[in-house]
């Protein structure tokens, strides 16, 4: 356990130093020209009927953190929102570092961009992106992950709760 | 209209009966069980069996249900079988209350089994498949395969695909006796209406499905790209990308709608719960958005996909595989009979194909189905005419315009693995006054970058600045090999990744050597690894010339075409 939580830690550092010089990947698009915004597709605005049941996923802990009873802790979406990326890496840290020291949820990131995927991912965390509202994706991802809860990132603020 | 399916999601004839239902206006998606939650109209069972196993669930639901009465198949007692209708009689005339319709696949089994039932059942109406001419295929019931015309290699496991896409492809005939059962499915599914696809196209221009896998690097996703640039170009698509790569804002940056979502190994989840997530979100994007058609590009199609296009309710939707060769040696060759769920398998070109030792040289695939299989020029992203002058680039990359620079490029996680092959180029480059820069891949890892070394760049499409280096050193995958041949002339040397999950880049950079298009940077000895650096940074530092192969510069747009031509 103590080992685990001394790599935990080596990932938490590393993962902190990687935030400090965060930029989204750059991208050279070939034309200038915006491209026309076309429908977003929403497959998910209802829980997809299946042939055999749909056993929730249980989300990952994250690379950073060690919980001897990771299993138990809640399933909470953290809603990124649709704020610049300066400020979501900045809301980022400050739940990172609690969450290194004391994890007490298994979190799914939400965002309205992709930008921080790359970076969540690599350090083990589960990431969705929703499109226009994160409120038209929760019957699916309530049932996918089993989400207790969704608060803003930001605030604290509880957006969606399954009670 | 929603009906909830209840049977064998992905049996043949249940598949054929849905798209009679799909055709109609409804929705048709499997349930598992009856569930007043579920947002259903109505409910559709496959079989007898399925209705008889939830009939109490069924009747207390007081939603109407339609079932599909079927003929006896050789696996079944016939006391059995009569005896099971006889109870659905039974049941039925105890629930008065349950608005059912029986359908049969013909008229006779309707005649016969009203005579056991004691009921009417409606005929099913021929089914409405899209396509043109139809081929000869042949079912073995016993085996289960059909074969397309008189290729035995053109076989597929019958309960594999979808029988919508089979029967608006071919007539099936069976040389040997058929029980009841399949003797009516052939004929039900050789009974069906043709009509064009461009009729029944849900959006104009057809929306195509591009499915990235996540790749160690970005060799799917930027093929994958530069397909789909070109099909927007012309029009000829709305290409919509379900991803896995992390690198998916790339797609989304060139402005293409993306679908981010997880593997199982990103969510350290049991696979086999994720597939079935997968699949029944495959279906029901497919249900919703009916796409003409679906691309993957990747060794493994995945079993995800494949049921999912094979599912009851999804509509026919044809399946391209973009499969590059040079594949390593050691990898398994049974990934090639996926062949057999596939429209059309697409190998895109390599300038190395003569040294190519992998299964899909030498693998005879005793499944391919009827796809169709076409080999294109080789595919990059950027073309001579997209890439900067070497001034702009430079200035975009901060460098200095004078000074002499060499690009390194080894791929994703390159920093770990070739730590001392790094060092060594670091070092001799450094005597030889030529400045490094270190691409690295947008998924990397920024942890491990020395402020004190040399300067690093992380951009999309990297090929767009070649021009900025006087020469490369670079890994050997698809995409790099490619680009940095075509598109430079400057002084290049290979650093082939051995990485089981890749291509076969170690046969690329011999070839490239032995043509002369290259040096190699031998695997080990360090003093021969010198020896190589100093003529390479010799020739760096004279700028020389190398010759380069030509590449098709219309090859992604060449692609597109056939694309849109098979799928239309």
């Amino acid at each position: 356990m103590a080992q685990n939580q001394e790599l935990a830690d080596l990932k938490f550092r590393l993962l902190l130093s990687e935030l400090r010089e965060f930029k989204a990947i750059s991208v050279l698009t070939p034309t200038a020209t915006p491209q026309p915004k076309q429908r977003a597709f929403l497959p998910h605005t209802e829980i997809a009927p299946s042939p055999t049941a749909l056993a929730t996923l249980p989300l990952p802990l994250g690379d950073i953190a060690v919980s001897s009873h990771a299993a138990s802790l809640p399933a909470i979406g953290l809603n990124l929102g649709h704020s610049p990326l300066d400020t979501q890496v900045s809301r980022l840290r400050d739940f990172l570092l609690e969450h290194n020291q004391e994890p007490f949820v298994r979190p799914l990131f939400l965002a309205s961009n992709l930008s921080l995927l790359p970076l969540l991912g690599r350090f083990g965390f589960a990431f969705h992106r929703y499109h226009e509202s994160v409120q038209q994706e929760i019957p699916y991802l309530a049932v996918r992950y089993g989400l207790h809860q969704i608060r803003a990132l930001d605030k604290g603020m509880v957006e969606w709760s399954a009670l | 209209m929603k009906i909830g399916f209840i049977g064998d999601a992905f049996d043949p004839t249940a598949q054929l009966f849905a798209a009679h239902m799909t055709e109609l206006g409804a929705e048709v998606f499997p349930v598992h069980s009856i569930n007043s939650a579920e947002a259903v109209d109505r409910y559709a069972c496959g079989s007898t069996e399925a209705f008889l196993a939830i009939a109490s669930s069924l009747i207390s639901a007081r939603k109407p249900v339609t079932l599909l009465l079927r003929r006896r198949a050789a696996s079944e007692d016939q006391v059995e079988f009569t005896r099971r209708l006889q109870l659905l009689a039974a049941v039925l005339s105890n629930a008065p209350q349950l608005e059912i319709t029986l359908m049969a696949l013909n008229d006779a089994v309707a005649k016969t089994l009203k005579l056991i039932v004691g009921r009417d059942i409606t005929v099913l109406p021929p089914v409405i498949v899209t396509g043109g001419e139809r081929q000869t295929a042949i079912l073995d019931a016993v085996a289960r395969t059909i074969q397309f015309g008189d290729d035995a290699s053109c076989t597929c496991d019958a309960d594999a695909v979808s029988w919508l896409r089979v029967s608006a492809k071919a007539r099936i005939v069976a040389p040997k006796e058929l029980d009841t059962h399949n003797a009516d499915l052939i004929a039900y599914a050789n009974n069906c209406t043709q009509r064009a696809a461009q009729s029944v196209a849900r959006y104009e221009p057809p929306l195509i499905l591009f499915i990235v896998v996540n790749g160690v690097g970005l060799g799917h996703l930027t093929r994958l790209l530069a397909i789909a640039e070109q099909l927007r170009k012309s029009a000829q698509a709305r290409v919509a990308f379900w991803c896995y790569s992390r690198a998916a804002s790339i797609l989304e940056a060139h402005g293409f709608e993306v679908i981010q979502r997880m593997t199982w190994q990103h969510l350290n989840v049991e696979k086999s719960a994720w597939e079935v997530w997968e699949t029944a979100d495959f279906a029901r994007l497919f249900r919703d958005f009916a796409p003409a058609g679906v691309v993957y590009d990747g060794a493994a199609v995945p079993a995800s996909l494949t049921n999912a296009l094979r599912m009851v309710g999804t509509p026919p939707i044809a399946l391209t595989w973009l499969r590059r060769a040079m594949w390593q040696n050691h990898t398994n060759p049974e990934y090639l009979q996926a062949a057999q769920h596939c429209d059309l398998i697409i190998e895109p070109d390599d300038f190395a194909a003569t040294a190519d030792k992998g299964p899909t040289t030498w693998q005879q695939t005793s499944h391919r189905g009827s796809a169709e299989f076409l080999r294109v020029p080789a595919i990059g992203l950027t073309t001579k005419s997209d890439m900067l002058t070497r001034r702009q680039a430079r200035r975009k990359l901060g460098l200095q315009l004078r000074k002499r620079t060499c690009l390194i490029s080894l791929g994703g996680d390159a920093f770990g693995r070739c730590a001392t092959a790094m060092q060594l180029i670091e070092e001799t480059a450094n005597t030889a006054q030529i400045e490094l820069v270190i691409a690295r891949s947008p998924l990397a890892s920024t942890a491990d970058q020395d402020s004190n070394g040399p300067r690093s760049i992380s951009v999309f499409p990297l090929g767009r600045y070649l021009s900025a280096f006087d020469g490369i050193i670079s890994a050997a995958g698809y995409n790099s090999f490619h680009e940095m041949l075509a598109l430079t002339d400057v002084p290049l040397m290979f650093v082939p990744t051995i990485h089981a999950r890749l291509d076969d880049q170690n046969a690329r950079a011999e070839f490239a050597c032995e043509k002369g298009w290259s040096l190699s940077l031998p695997q080990s000895g360090v003093s021969q690894q010198r020896d190589t650096l100093a003529k390479f940074w010799d020739a760096v530092s004279q700028r020389s010339k190398r010759p380069s192969p030509e590449m098709d510069q219309t090859s992604a747009r060449k692609t597109a075409d056939l694309l849109a031509e098979r799928i239309r």
